[in-house]
């Protein structure tokens, strides 16, 4: 996208934003801990790298992906922020899980525990397919993997929510999916060990 | 029958009916923040106008932007060499009483391929920077994204790094590594089995692990550890529910013994001298935000409760000269608003004081602090914004200011213009000639911290 005059500019910005203020706020809400202010902060901060690099963005569709590309880092960023001055102030402090609220139906607040047990790269995957809508290719840019990869860790991530999920109530409904044994994305993932 | 794609799409717990809509109150407040000083936004009347102050008046984005600008925006130094930067100069925004102290250089990004990654995965790479000597530093870093933490090693003063070969299955803690020379290193890390202490003694280039086998019940983690010989080390741990340990080893490893502390704590730092004297600073046990610390006149098997200034929290960030005098960051509202200070001891960890902040601008804010000796202290962070400020994201002052009286006085550092904003997040003193410091540097694109170097 070439130089925009003020009023394209701001036109432009107005559709990324009425397009996609919504679900980039649920997509920093359900990574970051209950704390609004904070999640509002990385938001408004997202945006703000939008209005100032508008013209950087790429045309649509691939400007849902750059949104999610800022959000992804800056989210990130705000974490680590927090876990710098947790070591500082608290360096026993953990990452938080956001859950969101509790709901009325006990089967979707299991389903929820279950998912924040996952290994974190396996619930970023699954997070981003059913809660984000994103394609496995979007994600696999996100990311930086292959759709490969994605589809791997998909599958595990779904395998193991329906093996947990059969284990700790038997008396639920059988899924309709596959139970396999987990299988390695990547022969080199570790999971990170966060202080 | 439900199936399970089905229900976990269900079971999101923000699903679009509870998330606020582009149309909402606040999200128009934002949108005209951020659009400030344009036309409104959008020809319907009904929407609600941003009516608070305009943008450029104090107060204007009082809450948020402090917020946005605390985010710590890192970038890479692509492509700019010290030889473009080093040159380059300003006086900084805030400059103390004094004169400024000496100019730091860049010595470039570190590791900038995989360095270059890590805040993608929201950890910060190499507050542990520690340089036992002025050519050899080691830092830890996060490999790659999905990779564990790593230790990486320069020998010609921060200009080439490599990837230390660790021991199979082991991830080293971040914010752990302390040295006792060029070619000696350990940390505290982990495997399978549990905790271990990891060591090297070629400079990085093997390191071996033994296990702590201290009988520390499940869930205690390694917090720090400090080493007086190849044999002797002070560990200090902690559990999920703040109550912390100490072990101590004199074999180098082979048996560890656990010491009682006085009371409950959650430790974070340790140091350690050869004449046996240790300090342990952290806070208090269970909830308590009141920063502690404790001595050891016995290589620490046993300790005491340090006398602590008035009003401070958490304590951390110590750093030590060869005498048993240390500084350390603490928190306090004492001086006005809660922030990040300097405090000292000067009897081994018995007492600690506030030094105070003469020289250093408003809203200094040192996450840490490194001493080659008791006069030659540097202390590194940044400025925060004044309350009344507005401050776009990444504008904060880099700060890295020296004090020559045991932190009491500061003389604000100048940086090369490119080095002027962003947060210096760690720094080490090998000698009184010779610093390294590391930045992350504002940028909305990717991120790498930058090694700094001073000589004297």
């Amino acid at each position: 996208v070439g130089e925009l005059s003020p009023p394209a500019r701001r036109r432009r910005f107005e559709e990324l934003y009425t397009g996609f203020y919504q679900p980039i706020t649920g997509y920093v809400r359900r990574r970051l801990a209950a704390d609004g202010s904070e999640a509002d902060d990385v938001v408004a901060e997202i945006f703000v790298v939008a209005w100032r690099r508008l013209e950087s963005i790429p045309l649509p569709p691939d400007d849902r992906l750059w949104l999610y590309g800022v959000a992804r880092r800056i989210t990130a960023q705000s974490r680590r922020t927090r876990w710098r001055q947790g070591r500082l102030f608290d360096r026993v402090a953990r990452e938080p899980v956001p859950q969101g609220p509790p709901t009325e139906d006990p089967v979707h607040d299991r389903v929820r525990a279950v998912v924040a047990s996952l290994r974190r790269r396996d619930r970023e995957v699954l997070e981003l397919v059913f809660w984000d809508r994103l394609s496995h290719a979007e994600i696999a840019a996100l990311l930086g993997c292959s759709e490969n990869a994605v589809a791997l860790r998909l599958r595990r991530a779904k395998d193991r929510v329906v093996k947990s999920l059969v284990v700790s109530s038997p008396a639920l409904p059988s899924p309709n999916a596959r139970i396999q044994k987990p299988m390695n994305c990547a022969s080199l993932e570790v999971e990170r060990i966060v202080p | 029958v439900i199936d399970i794609e089905t229900l976990i799409e269900l079971s999101n717990p923000l699903r679009d009916d509870v998330l606020p809509t582009a149309e909402s109150p606040e999200a128009q407040q934002l949108f005209l923040e951020i659009t400030a000083g344009s036309t409104p936004w959008s020809p319907n009347a009904t929407r609600p106008r941003w009516v608070g102050p305009t943008a450029g008046t104090p107060g204007a984005h009082s809450h948020r932007w402090r917020a946005v600008a605390a985010l710590a925006l890192a970038a890479i130094v692509v492509g700019v060499g010290a030889s473009a930067l080093s040159g380059v100069t300003n006086p900084g925004p805030m400059g103390g009483s004094a004169a400024p102290a000496p100019s730091w250089k860049l010595v470039g990004a570190i590791s900038q391929a995989t360095w270059s990654e890590s805040p993608a995965a929201g950890y910060m790479p190499g507050e542990d920077l520690t340089c036992p000597t002025a050519t050899t530093c080691y830092v830890e870093v996060p490999r790659g994204r999905a990779g564990p933490w790593q230790v990486e090693v320069s020998t010609d003063g921060g200009s080439a790094w490599h990837q230390s070969t660790l021991p199979r299955g082991v991830a080293p803690w971040p914010t752990t590594l302390s040295c006792m020379g060029a070619s000696t290193c350990v940390a505290l890390g982990q495997d399978a089995a549990g905790n271990v202490l990891i060591k090297t003694v070629d400079s990085g280039e093997t390191w071996t692990s033994v296990p702590v086998a201290a009988q520390l019940p499940s869930g205690f983690q390694p917090q720090a550890v400090s080493c007086t010989s190849a044999t002797s080390c002070v560990a200090i741990f902690v559990s999920d529910s703040t109550v912390g340990v100490a072990v101590l080893t004199t074999d180098g490893g082979t048996t560890w013994s656990r010491s009682t502390l006085p009371a409950p704590m959650a430790p974070i730092d340790v140091h350690c001298f050869t004449d046996g004297t240790c300090i342990i600073t952290g806070r208090g046990g269970s909830e308590s935000a009141q920063g502690m610390g404790l001595y050891s006149t016995n290589g620490g098997a046993t300790w005491a409760q340090a006398t602590m200034p008035t009003g401070v929290g958490m304590v951390a960030s110590l750093s030590c000269d060869s005498a048993i005098n240390c500084l350390a960051v603490t928190t306090t509202a004492v001086l006005g608003p809660s922030r990040n200070v300097v405090t000292a001891t000067t009897n081994g960890g018995k007492t600690w004081v506030l030094t105070g902040d003469n020289g250093l601008p408003p809203g200094a804010e040192p996450f840490a602090v490194a001493c080659a000796s008791s006069a030659f202290c540097w202390a590194a962070g940044s400025v925060s914004p004044a309350d009344d400020a507005p401050q776009l994201a990444g504008t904060q002052p880099s700060l890295l200011a020296m004090s020559t009286d045991g932190g009491h006085t500061w003389r604000v550092s100048q940086l090369p213009e490119a080095l002027a904003t962003g947060t210096v997040v760690a720094v080490s003193c090998p000698g009184p000639t010779r610093c390294y410091a590391m930045e992350d540097l504002p940028n909305n694109a990717s991120s790498a911290p930058v090694l700094l170097s001073y000589r004297g």
